[in-house]
């Protein structure tokens, strides 16, 4: 049963034409594209979490 | 909208911003040499000793420099969005307010340079000044809440007279960040007034060191929320009308100001993390506290991040980071706050590490924390002021941002980030092995600490050279405009998308902000302080310069 | 109340979790696992100008506590520390308990290359322990400026 739904979920996907957006990524309720911000702030979230995970690696290796 | 700007009201800004580049350009040179200094390249002459410059240093860059320019560019937002030009009322108060603080700032300053007053820009006890040092500092402070009450007194104006309108978005800011100061101010006067000036006159033996330095800091923190905040109206408003885009969210700006206006300051003890006297609960209350604050920066960089997307994807952006190319990179009125902007991302990283409680060990007293510090205000605040200070002087002047000068700012903007980039980048190193701050050449007996240690202080004064060039391009740049050619200059003032959803009226309810912001402080404050006050003992004065 | 984008309602939880984790770990570890920032325990504990008639402060001295373990009761003072690296002396594998006030400014403790790092009040004791298991000479210097001699202000241990 769960294979046939993937097949037909597979099957839709291909349907598709190469370049469009599916359906699913496009601005749900009218919100606007921002796809890039994401990507930046989650970028800038890593930087802020591998600074600090550095310095606490260097806090323990000093105890 | 009148596109002039009132040429009254151009006077006064005009006076804070060249105040401010004086006091830059003089606090520079101290940077400067004692860069050079610390790493061994000069020797200062027999009269001034490196801890008086730095002493100068502190004070002209993080407490004048800094002052004088937010007051003069809040001044200009106000005049500009409530009405087109000041009360007299406003103006009033905000040239008083400008001449007090010019008083203390010149009272200060002499103080500093005859060695009366070595005691650095934090002035701990109980290390004791002369008493005028004191009172230049009183007079700096209220002075700045002179300016301040004539910003609030412009905005009631307005007020009253648009009842139940929204206010615009850089008044408001504005109001909060002056908000923001009168609350924060309140530590330093008191200690100031009731402590070190009764102290230092000899009226009174002795001082509670451990309570000086808590009310120090209850001040010390929210103050470079108020650096900060003003980059960040800039940021919000400013930038998105140079790009030629729309502001985000309106309502999570306001709401990002409340919360940097309620967490910025209940939080002081995080510069307090590896003191005794002060109960390990408390302390880490006020670390929780601290986190809330960087939530309002996490909002912010989203909606700068989507400003700048919206309006690259509307001009035919296309991809996950196309957008950036849409921007206008050779434009310094956005090419200054961008970089500061930029910056602020490793800045605020240390600053989280900095606040992390028993993390700060690794830290604290290093030149890392110098590091920091000349990320967020000497590079992410100073850089927007900059950007600021190109379009400001012409809009006040009734002239014109040349081209060449454009260019000359961008140039005065990258040799800024090398300069910097060779500074502070070492100092966060060097910091990491334990070179402490604020002190002066020395190798320890040729330790072999120092030896590790003086290469990042010789790449730390190539660092401050570069920038000392940066300053003088800078300020070479003020001189041209100054004398630039007569023209109508746009004061940028963005306006929100038209997407975005109507502000609730919560932000301007003054009232419950002051209260739940008196609230937090007496959470954080009100034991440990009392406990401070009753037990703590006194401590003579000592002048060990 | 105020609509938010899906992608920054996701941006602010991912933000605030990693936060509170962060916080989770600081907290456990200084209040469970004796990590901790360093602390007076008592605080208030002594007065600066009485220093010379308070016990264990009028004579400073580095002693033994148990099998390579030691307690540092020290006065820092401008500009120096007593004692000073002619009794500072441990064998490697040894744990230092310090405790350390001033007898006149605030001063810094800090040895470089540890987390030893504390400031040092008049008025007040602080405490920082570490385990010294390589053998070497550790500088002690103040990072608290006190001074014209600030600089100068510095002493050693020596780990044998």
């Amino acid at each position: 049963m769960a294979q046939s739904v993937k097949n037909i979920l597979q099957g839709e996907d291909r349907k598709e034409k190469p370049g469009a957006v599916p359906a699913s990524e496009q601005p749900s309720s009218g919100e606007p594209q921002l796809k890039g911000t994401f990507a930046s702030v989650m970028l800038l979230g890593a930087f802020l979490l591998a600074a600090w995970v550095a310095v606490f690696i260097l806090y323990l290796y000093r105890k | 909208m009148n596109p002039t700007f009132d040429r009254k009201d151009g006077r006064l800004v005009l006076a804070h911003l060249l105040f401010a580049y004086v006091a830059l350009l003089l606090g520079g040179v101290c940077g400067m040499l004692q860069s050079m200094v610390k790493s061994g390249s000069i020797t200062l002459p027999a009269n001034i000793g490196y801890y008086e410059l730095l002493t100068a240093h502190g004070v002209l860059m993080a407490l004048v420099f800094t002052t004088f320019f937010i007051i003069g560019f809040l001044y200009s937002g106000i005049s500009r969005t409530l009405g087109g030009s000041l009360t007299g009322v406003s103006r009033s108060l905000g040239w008083i307010g400008f001449t007090l603080m010019a008083a203390g700032t010149v009272l200060g300053v002499i103080m500093i340079l005859l060695n009366k007053a070595t005691v650095l820009y934090t002035f701990y006890a109980p290390l004791k000044a002369s008493p005028w040092f004191y009172i230049a500092l009183v007079l700096l402070v209220v002075g700045s809440w002179l300016s301040g009450y004539g910003i609030f007194a412009q905005y009631r104006t307005w007020r009253k007279a648009n009842t139940g309108k929204l206010s615009p978005l850089l008044a408001f800011m504005a109001v909060v960040t002056m908000l923001l100061w009168q609350i924060a101010t309140l530590g330093v006067a008191a200690t100031v007034l009731l402590q070190f000036i009764p102290w230092s006159f000899g009226w009174v033996e002795t001082i509670n060191v451990l309570l000086s330095r808590t009310l120090f800091w209850y001040f010390g923190h929210p103050l470079v929320y108020f650096w900060l905040m003003p980059a960040y109206m800039c940021w919000y408003v400013i930038v998105p009308k140079i790009i030629g885009g729309k502001i985000y969210s309106d309502a999570l700006a306001r709401l990002a100001f409340i919360l940097l206006l309620l967490f910025s300051i209940p939080v002081g003890f995080h510069h307090q993390l590896m003191e005794p006297g002060i109960a390990p609960f408390w302390k880490f209350l006020q670390v929780v506290l601290t986190f809330m604050v960087i939530v309002p920066s996490l909002i912010t960089a989203f909606s700068l991040f989507a400003t700048f997307e919206l309006n690259g994807r509307a001009r035919g952006a296309t991809g996950l980071f196309g957008w950036l190319k849409k921007l206008p990179w050779k434009d310094v009125r956005f090419f200054a706050p961008f970089m500061g902007m930029l910056v602020f991302i490793p800045a605020g990283a240390g600053g989280i590490i900095n606040a992390s409680n028993q993390m700060n060990a690794v830290v604290h007293n290093t030149l890392w924390v110098t590091g920091h510090f000349h990320l967020t205000v000497a590079t992410s605040v100073a850089l927007t002021f900059f950007g600021i200070g190109y379009w400001l002087i012409p809009v006040v002047t009734g002239r014109r941002l040349t081209k060449r000068l454009n260019n000359l700012g961008i140039i005065q903007v990258v040799t800024w980030c090398i300069g910097m980039l060779f500074m502070s980048g070492s100092m966060h190193i060097t910091g990491l092995f334990g070179d402490p701050r604020r002190t002066d050449y020395t190798t320890y007996n040729d330790s072999p600490e120092s030896i590790l240690w003086m290469p990042y202080h010789v790449a730390m004064a190539v660092g401050g050279i570069i920038l000392f060039i940066s300053l003088i391009v800078l300020l070479a740049a003020v001189v041209g405009l100054l004398l630039a050619p007569r023209g109508v200059e746009e004061y940028p003032i963005g306006e929100v998308i038209d997407t975005a959803e109507k502000t609730p009226k919560l932000f301007e309810r003054w009232g419950l902000w002051i209260g739940v912001s008196a609230a937090l402080i007496l959470i954080a404050y009100t034991i440990p302080l009392a406990d401070m006050i009753t037990g703590g003992t006194g401590s003579p004065g000592y002048k060990f310069w | 109340m105020m609509h938010i984008h899906r992608l920054e309602k996701i941006w602010l939880t991912f933000g605030m979790a990693m936060l509170a984790v962060f916080l989770l770990i600081l907290g456990l570890s200084a209040f469970t696992m004796g990590m901790d920032t360093p602390n007076s325990g008592h605080d208030h504990s002594v007065h600066a100008a009485k220093l010379s008639e308070t016990p264990p402060f009028d004579h400073p001295a580095i002693t033994q506590i148990g099998d390579r373990e030691y307690e540092a009761v020290m006065t820092a003072w401008a500009f120096g520390y007593s004692p000073d690296q002619d009794q500072l002396v441990v064998p490697a594998g040894s744990t230092v308990h310090f405790s350390v006030t001033s007898s006149d400014v605030v001063h810094g403790f800090e040895i470089p290359g540890t987390n030893v790092n504390m400031m040092v009040l008049p008025g007040e004791v602080n405490h920082v322990s570490h385990k010294f298991d390589e053998p070497g000479e550790y500088l002690i210097l103040c990072n608290e400026y006190c001074g014209i001699g600030h600089q100068a202000m510095f002493t050693k241990l020596i780990v044998t």
